[in-house]
């Protein structure tokens, strides 16, 4: 999962559901960098207008749909152009654009 | 402008008149929205809080302006120039998401455009929100520490089948330092 990419809630939270998001929704990882472990994703509606954008955990979120984006194109986005931001998921890692993992046991993302 | 004139500007900015100049907002911290890598933050040397830190330097116009102030807020907004804004707007925002997710690309064929008119769909959202912030077209939106957001709208013709029909739309921004706009939402239509 990275930038751009389409994802789907995989969780019911409360925190996401005041904002309309319910589990299954699918969104855009719209922000190309992680904080505090999270994406922001947006959702939108069938005519383009968007209902919620907000931070997910990435352990709330699967694939759906790769959009294929190149590093240099993640790279272009990434606050101040830093390749060691966190922006992708890997098999269960976050990785930044060096390859650096963030998280040591593969789906436990604090650790 | 004279000096009488700044001083006017600098009094009516700072007192909340409405003013028709360009101004500047200045905190004592050296930290700022684009430092802070777009989420702001207290800055403890300057004692200064995250959202003051998130609206520090940035340019609106007088009468167009956050309004964000607190208890000894030490903030001023000072007369300044602008002639021209820098956007960040990556293409592939066009490319890879207006043009490819599927709810906005629907949202484009509906107004006539195709993966093809990616080009010109870009130029024309850069030149509208540029234009749009430096005629002082735009709406102040929320404000946190990820800063100042505010909305453009503009009339878009339509293309291809849609060619002779006009579209409300409007691109959400964020107002980053020394006049640069950072394009958060590029385009919906209304
Ligand atoms: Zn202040």
């Amino acid at each position: 999962m990275k930038w751009l990419d389409q994802v789907r809630v995989t969780v019911s939270k409360k925190k996401y559901e005041k904002e309309g998001v319910f589990k299954g929704a699918i969104g855009t990882i719209i922000l190309s960098e992680i904080r505090y472990n999270q994406f922001e994703v947006v959702f939108s509606n069938p005519d383009g207008s968007d209902y919620a954008e907000i931070e997910i955990n990435v352990s709330d979120l699967e694939l759906v749909k790769d959009n294929g984006l190149s590093d240099q194109s993640i790279l272009q986005d990434l606050p101040k152009h830093d390749p060691h931001w966190w922006c992708k998921v890997e098999d269960g890692y976050i990785l930044n654009l060096l390859g650096e993992k963030k998280n040591k046991i593969p789906y436990d993302y604090n650790s | 402008m004279n000096i009488l004139e700044l001083i006017g500007n600098f009094l009516k900015l700072n007192l909340g008149i409405p003013c028709d100049c360009w101004a500047i907002r200045r905190s004592r911290s050296k930290k700022n929205i684009e430092t802070c890598k777009g989420e702001a933050t207290y800055d403890e040397a300057t004692n200064t809080c995250a959202h003051c830190v998130a609206l520090n330097q940035t340019i609106f116009k007088g009468n167009n302006l956050p309004m964000f102030k607190h208890f000894r807020c030490k903030c001023l907004w000072i007369p300044t120039q602008l002639n021209n804004v820098i956007l960040d707007f990556p293409q592939d925002k066009i490319t890879k998401y207006l043009l490819y997710e599927p709810n906005k690309f629907a949202m484009m064929r509906s107004m006539g455009y195709n993966k093809e008119n990616a080009n010109e769909i870009y130029e024309k959202i850069s030149k509208e929100v540029s234009k749009g912030f430096l005629n002082n077209q735009y709406q102040l939106k929320s404000f946190n520490n990820h800063g100042q957001h505010i909305q453009i709208n503009f009339i878009l013709d339509g293309k291809n089948e849609h060619s002779h029909e006009l579209f409300n739309c409007h691109t959400g921004c964020v107002v980053w330092p020394n006049g640069k706009i950072k394009i958060a939402t590029p385009l919906i239509k209304d």
